[in-house]
């Protein structure tokens, strides 16, 4: 696929002599000594990466790691040092002015940290802004305006002045002011990060829901690990301005590039990362036609207390425990006649927190089945705690190559 | 180390010349422009019957501000009129609201040029504290050069005084706007000006009106001081009352100027958000005033406007019947008021009030220029060694016969201090002597140095004053005297005098009433710079008996409306024509 925005070597040099300080920069010397050297602030260093139409790419870091400075190299608030940033294919940084605001017009829009909206306007009229100095005529973006409150369901409010709003409907009307413009790209700089937890959780449901329909591409910036692995299809970790790991979030928690990016996922609540497929064990399964007996003796030589049924084509009928088989033999009757078919299902990709409480429910393991009902392993209670717990040497690691 | 001086004050001397006549054909349509522009503003304010003008600004004042404010505009603006003030308020609220509109026009577009560029921030703020600690009187110098004597130069080093806060305010209220505002702005591809105009001026606006209000109070601080150069209105009058020392009467002018203060203060602080804005929409009540203003302004502009009048040879029409003026305390104005009536130039001509300097300046300015010109005159003065200049004919005895000066001292200065009063009865000279120091002066020599030389080369004149006298072994004398270039070289030369007799001699330059009251009660010992028996005879009557008058110390002197010779006229007779 071909990328919507390519960052080529970024390097951003804060202070009096940024050009000493990419020479400098390009003799490996850190940031620290840079500092030292020169008196310059190394914002971004030689930052490379595509982001693709569609996604939403998070840029992820501590404060002061440079990721919102990268963030403004897109559009140019903030101009690079050195380096190329390719818009469909067109290097941004060697554009005059008047190309720049078509492309901040057009094609990328942003939405702030504290929001940024205009006191003195109404919420259409900020939310009309960008179409405002566009000369749209007034109709046709209040139109528009009005379409991408609703979006944000804001409808009602217009009216209103930001101040009278919560910090989450002004948040929303930042988005509604960046949707209203229709461009391709998205820009979002700690968007969520000024609101409380609640707001913020229904925000990032919101987001994943409008990117549902509109596929826009999203850049969003946040220093929030649960908040990147919660929204984002790729993230990239950001440290003292360089970029330490770019990956999916399974990438980034089972395979931290080094130490530092282990610690920082160290602390993330890993329920909500892992799924049903990271824990799941080979499921020991027999058909039905196979009689009491036959599953009685595979338990124990297995050692297992539980057996699922499954048909020809591996679809999950149900399941019988070493007492169930025993039963059907003294009463003579067939394992369909004795199986529990009410067993507890999971889907591959349900994340380990939603399983703990189904867990706690049943005395055998949970089926974790596909779409179709085909049988894909079982979870044991053993393998969550034991990947609660930060043993990942159990966890199956998923293939690179999906 | 002997540097010689750096001769900063001709430098500057020289480029206000040259700017003076470079520029003199602009200099004179601004002042035409705005002299226009107050004239008929004036005509404007004073339209109706001065009730109707309280009336729509009390109204105002009660839309914008709380009750008591329009209860205090009410009341304080009748008493202005019934102490007699109206028609000076009239023109100082002119002269104010001029000088807010054009700091306003410079103002806000220099502070929003400082905002956006570095640069021209670090250039223009030290020349904004420059602005602001320079004394608001120096401007009035090279104003006088550039726009003439009256009110333009008075606006001009007003707008120049008061223009800082509205530019610094108008700076900061829009680098105060947040700062992720203005990403968004960008981030959404805003050109500079829909920046500026859509997000930036408007949440700078608060910033900016205060800026305006102080502009307008300092506005307001500068009418005294624009007075001395012949800016009409209450200053006027508060500069009147303390050149002649009428207490009562400064103090009149000067309430009517705090209420004034304290009216435009309260009105404009409320502009922004009006206390009655939700039941009237400020807009329409602004719109509607303005449009008031604009149409009334037309049809005075359109009624004021005059014939055509450069095709006269009349020497009337040549100098717009104007008599250029000294301070308005002087004996001199008065005795001209005295000519005027007499000649019957009363009704034509009108006699402009300002100081000694500005009248030089004046004259300077015209004398260059080959221009007609007529100022009132006395001898001993400088001007007349400088330029080639003679007195009108004077048949009708207006101007009285010369006049001399007398040397005053306090009552029982002979006793306590018989020796500097020897040398101060003996002190005695001719107008010649005097200009010679004047001239001295005037060409750039410190007063005491061109004393100096004078007392040095003219031994056996100091000898005949300070015969008999003895040392004064440093006995201190105090020595007033006014700032006229006549009295600067009188007094110091005497000060020199006595100082080489042993005296230890302290000066105070005050203002003519001033001089007389400090001599008649005590705080001063003596003075040489009282004109008899017309200039100074209303402080002379007022103190008689509490002085000592020592007789003249210069006689010959003369008062009069002076021309400059290439002038085709010779009698105030010629002036009726």
């Amino acid at each position: 696929m071909e990328a919507k925005v390519s960052i080529r070597n970024v390097t951003k040099v804060f202070g009096k002599s940024p050009k000493a300080a990419v020479q400098l920069l390009k003799k490996g010397y850190s940031k620290k000594d840079i500092l030292k050297e020169t008196g310059s602030t190394v914002g971004v260093n030689n930052a490379s990466f595509d982001i693709y139409p569609g996604e939403i790419f998070v840029v992820m870091g501590l404060s002061g790691s440079g990721k919102s400075t990268l963030i403004r190299m897109i559009n140019r608030l903030i101009d690079p040092s050195s380096g190329e940033i390719l818009i469909d294919n067109e290097d941004i940084v060697k554009m005059p002015t008047s190309q720049l605001r078509e492309v901040r017009r057009k094609t990328i829009s942003m939405v702030f940290q504290n929001f940024a909206l205009f006191p003195h306007k109404t919420v259409l009229e900020n939310t009309e802004y960008g179409l405002e100095i566009q000369n749209v005529s007034p109709s046709e973006r209040k139109d528009k305006a009005m379409r991408s409150l609703e979006i944000v369901g804001l409808k009602g409010y217009e009216n209103q002045m930001p101040s009278q709003l919560s910090g989450g409907m002004q948040q929303r009307v930042g988005l509604a002011r960046a949707l209203a413009s229709d461009t391709d790209i998205l820009l979002m700089d700690e968007a969520f990060s000024a609101l409380d937890p609640l707001i913020r959780k229904d925000m990032q449901d919101e987001l994943l829901e409008i990117q549902d329909s509109m596929k826009k591409t999203i850049i969003f910036i946040t220093h929030d690990l649960d908040e990147a692995l919660r929204i984002g299809d790729r993230i990239a970790l950001m440290k003292d301005g360089s970029i330490i790991q770019i990956g999916t979030p399974e990438e980034i928690m089972m395979n931290p590039a080094n130490e530092y990016v282990e610690r920082f996922v160290e602390d993330v609540d890993i329920s909500r990362v892992l799924t049903a497929s990271h824990v799941m064990k080979r499921a020991e399964k027999i058909s039905p036609d196979r009689g009491p007996r036959v599953a009685l003796q595979i338990m124990k030589d297995q050692g297992y207390s539980s057996i699922f049924i499954v048909d020809r084509k591996q679809r999950l009928l149900g399941a019988v425990t070493a007492d169930d088989a025993s039963m059907a033999i003294k009463e003579n009757k067939t394992i369909e006649e004795v199986m529990n078919k009410d067993v507890l299902t999971a889907s591959e990709d349900t994340l380990l927190s939603d399983l703990l409480e189904p867990m706690a429910n049943t005395n055998i393991p949970l089926a974790v089945i596909d779409e179709e009902k085909r049988l894909k392993g079982v979870i044991i209670r053993g393998a969550v705690i034991g990947a609660l717990a930060g043993n990942r040497d159990g966890l199956n690691g998923k293939e690179d190559d999906e | 180390m002997n540097f010689p001086k750096i001769p900063l004050a001709q430098w500057v001397d020289h480029l206000v010349d040259w700017i003076t006549n470079t520029f003199d054909p602009v200099f004179n349509a601004i002042t035409g422009f705005i002299e226009g522009l107050l004239g008929n503003l004036v005509t404007l304010l004073g339209i109706g019957p001065s009730i109707l003008l309280i009336l729509i600004i009390t109204l105002f004042a009660l839309y914008t501000s709380r009750w008591g404010v329009a209860i205090f505009t009410l009341v304080g603006l009748l008493l202005i009129d019934n102490l007699g003030y109206w028609d000076a308020t009239v023109d100082t609220i002119a002269l104010v609201l001029s000088s807010v509109v054009l700091t306003i026009v410079i103002g806000i577009p220099f502070g929003i040029w400082a905002s956006q560029n570095d640069t021209a921030k670090r250039i223009i703020t030290p020349i904004l504290d420059f602005m602001q600690t320079m004394p608001a009187f120096v401007y009035l110098i090279p104003s006088i050069l550039f726009f003439g004597i009256g009110v333009v130069p008075g606006i001009l080093a007003s707008v120049i005084f008061a223009v800082p806060p509205t530019i610094r305010l108008t700076n900061l209220g829009i680098r105060e706007v947040p700062k992720d505002l203005i990403e968004a702005t960008e981030a959404f591809g805003s050109t500079t000006g829909q920046k500026l105009f859509k997000v930036q001026l408007p949440l700078a606006a608060p910033t900016i009106l205060a800026g305006v209000n102080q502009s307008i109070m300092l506005a307001l601080s500068m009418v005294v001081i624009a007075s001395l150069v012949g800016a009409p209105g209450l200053g006027a009058e508060v500069y009147r009352a303390v050149t002649q020392i009428k207490v009562g009467e400064g103090f009149e002018a000067g309430i009517s100027i705090v209420i004034i203060a304290i009216i435009l203060d309260r009105i404009s602080q409320n502009l922004r958000k009006p206390l009655f804005g939700n039941i009237i929409n400020k807009k329409i009540v602004y719109s509607v005033l303005a449009g008031l203003l604009i149409v009334a302004y037309a049809a005075v502009a359109i009624s004021q406007a005059k014939p055509d009048k450069t095709s006269s040879k009349n020497v009337g029409d040549q100098v717009n019947y104007e008599i250029t003026g000294i301070d308005p305390g002087a004996g001199l104005m008065k005795s001209t008021e005295k000519a005027m009536k007499d000649y019957g130039l009363k009704k034509d001509w009108t006699l402009k009030e300002g100081s000694a300097a500005a009248m030089t300046a004046e004259l300077k300015k015209a004398y260059e220029k080959k221009e007609p010109i007529i100022v009132t005159g006395w001898t001993p003065h400088w001007m007349f060694s400088k330029y080639d200049l003679k007195y009108l004919k004077d048949p009708k005895g207006s101007y009285g016969k010369g006049e001399s000066i007398h040397t005053l001292t306090k009552k029982g200065f002979k006793q306590e201090n018989p020796g500097a009063n020897k040398i101060l009865d003996q002190f005695f000279w001719k107008p010649s002597d005097m200009e010679e120091v004047m001239v001295d002066v005037q060409d750039g020599a410190q007063p005491e140095k061109a004393a100096a030389k004078w007392v040095k080369s003219h031994k056996q004149e100091v000898g005949k004053w300070t015969k008999g006298a003895q040392k004064g072994n440093g006995k201190e004398v105090k020595l007033v005297y006014v700032a006229w270039e006549s009295e600067i070289a009188s007094t110091n030369v005497v000060a020199k005098v006595l100082e080489q007799q042993g005296y230890k001699v302290k000066l105070q330059q005050v203002e003519a009433g001033p001089m007389f009251a400090g001599v008649a009660d005590g705080s001063a010992d003596a003075m040489v710079a009282a004109w008899l028996p017309t200039t100074h005879k209303d402080y002379y009557d007022k103190y008689k008996g509490k002085f000592e008058d020592l007789g003249p110390n210069l006689k010959g002197t003369k008062l009069g409306l002076t021309v400059p010779k290439y002038m085709p006229i010779d009698s105030i007779e010629d002036l009726k024509k």
